[in-house]
């Protein structure tokens, strides 16, 4: 039986990486007593994923998982049971079947980021007027050389708001990570940008 | 502290979070005793520590008193903290050192000595204890307080032994010291009444040219010349069991720990662990299965470690290991053994435990050769060994680890080469027996030096000169080239030499840690910061020449600079035990029935705690 979870990261816990975070998240499962299925093989391993990893350092209200269970529990009763055992800093928002036969990881097609900047809004409107004047392509160096990523193909929308910026990012292979996005907004890195993750939308 | 910020700007925040889960945040009131328990080494090292967990459970229970982890620093915090002012802080309350009223420290390892003077200057304690005023005092337990001259300079009191009891004893001193507003040194020696208790500035202590202990005296009545270590009685009654943090990171040792006995009476002549926690002491089946079930419920860990200093030597081992699989194997949990003995037992027992077969297994024959192995009394013979991987092979394994000591007492080049002649006789049988495809079959001989430890048959002698062991690693190395089938790890013979130096160290030897410290030395375990020159300065500076120091030997009549700290160890014993291994002459376990005299218990008072109705008789000194 699958399920998909949605479940938010916040506080100190923004300080763990991706793969500390999946296992809290096997801890907790075991903790909360889930009927766990394993993967076949040599090194089973339980079987969960999730969505999109998450940047050590930012904080998450939309992060999705799908999780597979041997018999079928309440989607209500799994987020109680989860909620009760996970360390404060990560909770379970939603969990509902996940009846879709593709991976979740191959359907993550947008997320949508709040950054926080310490600008007036006055200054953060002109910086995205420049930004629609200039249409700046970015520079990544990727394996295979050099590569040119065009800056609103990648940002599909970007509204400024209280204190930062929305932004629509397209996930594949000319995407851009939050930093870079916000560096070639701002022209730097400020020291206190925070990065949230609003929402990973699916295909 | 802007403490977000400091997160934001290392690597791995999760090290100084502090708040993991079933991570033990109290108020920090007055009149509670504070404790910063020390690791002197990285969170993922410290968090590893069974005895760290063990006394942060202890401690935090009690109203009184709290507990909170203290790590070192890695280098890219240690240079945000200086840069920008700040205090080394505790994980859980964020406070500085000196807020505390006890800093404790454990001594794990010798390399580990320079970071505990780095983290006392970080966190604002005045490093000199003869210069300090008022709180914090300084502590130190471990092993390495059985040999604690080398840190007297900057530790106001050690305390010998397991810690779990003692701590309450000293809580209750501390407590009323605050209440009554006792003079520092007045607390200090009220400390100093507790057995196992161990005051450095109250004695004065002195040495002749060749590094012999001619005074150990005391300068108050009443105060002993000879320290008898502490035992938790509690142990064996469940008290001791070891906080069930759990870490964000990946650890060294990421898994529920269970202790399942304590001490190991097999008597090994090189190994230090096997002197210092005798006597043997196995918990019930039923307290160890209660045990782990409970640390489970809170942490729902991947894997269970029974973990003891030889878990194959526990007699419900497989009793124990198959409920646990039975009660667990469902949720996806391993059982893990360390330290596994070399019979063919421990081949089933990994077998049976293992529903992976990818993990190497590793033994430990210590020497290439039967004269060697009786010289320290590794009772292990090849034919078990040959037995052993012989069933290994068998059950699937393709690959197994070997380790080995060079530079023993007595060797010759012979049991040198024995190392690699019998890692070839693994390899082929792995090729005969275990029919491994070629290119699979896999032989890792891990080869570390010989460093003599206190309180073991060895303490009298010095380790080998550096060009004896680079050549002896010539030798090794030789011969392990022309065979393919075998991977050969040799360690760095520089730490040895430092190892070697400090761990029979005496008071003089301070000057130099506090002078290597200035210039710079810390994480001296980790090759990556070890730097043999700075230590080699610092000796030189203080008139010592580092090679010669970690090389002198002392003769069987002469007074050893540790001795006063045995714990319990009879020198009898010990001696006796040099001659044996001179003679090639082995002892046997004591747990088989007969005493063999090392003097622990009737010095303790107690006698080994065996399940099954298994007896010692005639217990002697
Ligand atoms: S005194 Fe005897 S019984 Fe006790 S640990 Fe030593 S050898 Fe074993």
């Amino acid at each position: 039986m699958k399920y998909l979870l949605k479940y938010s990261r916040g506080g100190e816990l923004k300080y763990i990486s991706h793969l500390d975070t999946m296992r809290v998240f096997e801890r907790a499962f075991r903790r909360a007593n889930l009927p766990m299925a394993f993967s076949e093989g040599f090194n089973p391993h339980p079987k969960f994923s999730i969505a999109l990893p998450l940047a050590l350092g930012h904080e998450s209200q939309g992060e999705l998982m799908e999780l597979t269970l041997k018999q079928f529990l309440p989607p209500e009763e799994i987020k109680e049971r989860l909620n009760s055992v996970l360390p404060s800093g990560f909770k379970v928002l939603e969990v509902k079947p996940y009846l879709d036969d593709k991976s979740l990881m191959s359907r993550v097609s947008k997320v949508v980021y709040r950054i926080k900047i310490n600008l007036s809004n006055t200054e953060l409107l002109a910086r995205k007027e420049k930004l629609l004047t200039d249409k700046p392509r970015i520079v990544k160096n990727t394996k295979r050389g050099e590569k040119q990523i065009d800056f609103w193909q990648a940002v599909e929308a970007l509204e400024v708001q209280e204190n930062g910026i929305n932004v629509v990012i397209r996930v594949g292979e000319n995407s851009l990570r939050p930093e870079e996005v916000a560096k070639i907004f701002l022209g730097y890195l400020p020291e206190d940008i925070e990065y949230i993750r609003e929402e990973i939308i699916l295909s | 502290m802007n403490f977000a910020k400091l997160l934001a700007l290392v690597q791995k925040p999760a090290r100084y979070l502090g708040n993991e889960l079933n991570a033990v945040k109290k108020p920090w009131e007055k009149n509670l005793v504070k404790i910063a328990f020390c690791f002197p080494d990285l969170y993922e090292v410290g968090m590893s520590h069974l005895g760290l967990r063990i006394l942060y459970e202890t401690v935090n229970r009690r109203d009184d008193a709290l507990l909170e982890r203290v790590f070192a620093p890695a280098e890219d915090m240690e240079k945000l903290l200086r840069e920008k002012g700040y205090f080394l802080f505790s994980l859980e309350n964020k406070k500085p050192l000196w807020e505390f009223d006890l800093v404790g420290f454990t001594l794990q390892y010798e390399l580990s000595y320079s970071n505990i003077l780095n983290m006392l200057e970080l966190g604002g304690v005045e490093i000199f204890a003869e210069k300090r005023r008022g709180w914090p005092l300084v502590m130190a337990g471990g092993p390495g307080a059985f040999n604690p001259e080398p840190l007297a300079d900057f530790i106001d009191f050690f305390v010998l032994g397991e810690g779990e009891e003692v701590v309450a004893e000293i809580i209750e001193v501390v407590k009323e010291a605050k209440v009554k507003g006792w003079e520092r040194n007045d607390t200090l020696l009220a400390l100093a009444q507790i057995p196992g208790v161990y005051v450095p500035k109250f004695y004065r202590v002195s040495y002749d040219e060749a590094g012999r202990l001619t005074e150990f005296m005391p300068l108050k009545k009443d105060l002993p010349v000879k320290f008898t270590k502490r035992i938790a009685q509690g142990f064996l009654s469940g008290y001791s069991l070891p906080s069930p943090i759990v870490p964000y990171l990946d650890i060294v040792h990421n898994r529920a720990m269970v202790e399942i006995m304590r001490g190991c009476s097999r008597g090994c002549r090189f190994c230090q662990a096997g002197m210092i926690y005798r006597p043997v002491r196995e918990k019930t089946p039923e307290l160890v299965l209660a045990e782990a079930e409970k640390i489970m419920e809170k942490t729902g860990y991947e894997e269970i470690s029974l973990a003891s200093l030889s878990s194959g030597d526990y007699p419900y081992i497989r009793e124990v290991a198959k409920k646990l699989l039975d009660k667990y194997q469902e949720a996806g949990v391993n059982i893990s053994l360390p330290s596994l003995r070399i019979d063919t037992f421990a081949v089933d027992l990994a077998s049976e435990l293992q529903r992976v077969r990818k993990a190497t297994l590793t033994f430990a024959p210590e020497a290439g050769t039967q004269r060697m192995r009786d010289i320290i009394n590794k009772g292990v013979t090849e034919e078990d060994l040959i037995n052993t991987v012989k069933a290994a092979f068998k059950a699937g394994w393709q690959a197994i680890k070997l380790y080995f000591m060079i530079g023993l007492p007595y060797e010759t080049d012979e049991d040198v080469a024995g190392i690699i002649h019998l890692a070839q006789k693994v390899a082929d049988i792995g090729v005969k027996e275990g029919r491994v495809p070629r290119g699979r079959l896999k032989v890792t001989v891990s080869v570390s030096n010989f460093v003599p430890k206190p309180h073991t048959p060895f303490q009298w002698l010095g380790i080998i000169s550096a060009e004896e062991i680079k050549r002896r690693q010539g030798i090794l190395e030789k011969l392990a080239k022309k065979d393919r089938r075998l991977s050969l790890k040799m360690h760095d013979y520089r730490t040895s030499l430092l190892e070697a130096a400090l761990s029979r160290a005496d008071r003089r030897i301070g000057r130099v840690i506090y002078r290597a410290h200035k210039l710079g030395a810390k994480f001296d375990g980790w090759q990556e910061y070890f730097n043999y020159e700075l230590w080699q300065k610092a000796f030189l500076e203080e008139g010592f020449d580092l090679e010669a120091y970690a090389r002198r030997s002392f003769s069987l009549d002469d007074r050893l600079p540790w001795e006063p700290f045995a714990g319990g160890i009879s020198q009898r014993f010990l001696k006796k035990e040099y001659r044996d291994a001179m003679a090639g002459k082995n002892t046997a376990d004591c747990r088989e029935g007969k005493c063999t005299g090392c003097g622990v218990c009737p010095a303790l008072e107690i006698s080994p705690v065996l399940t099954g109705g298994r007896k010692v008789s005639e217990i002697f000194a």
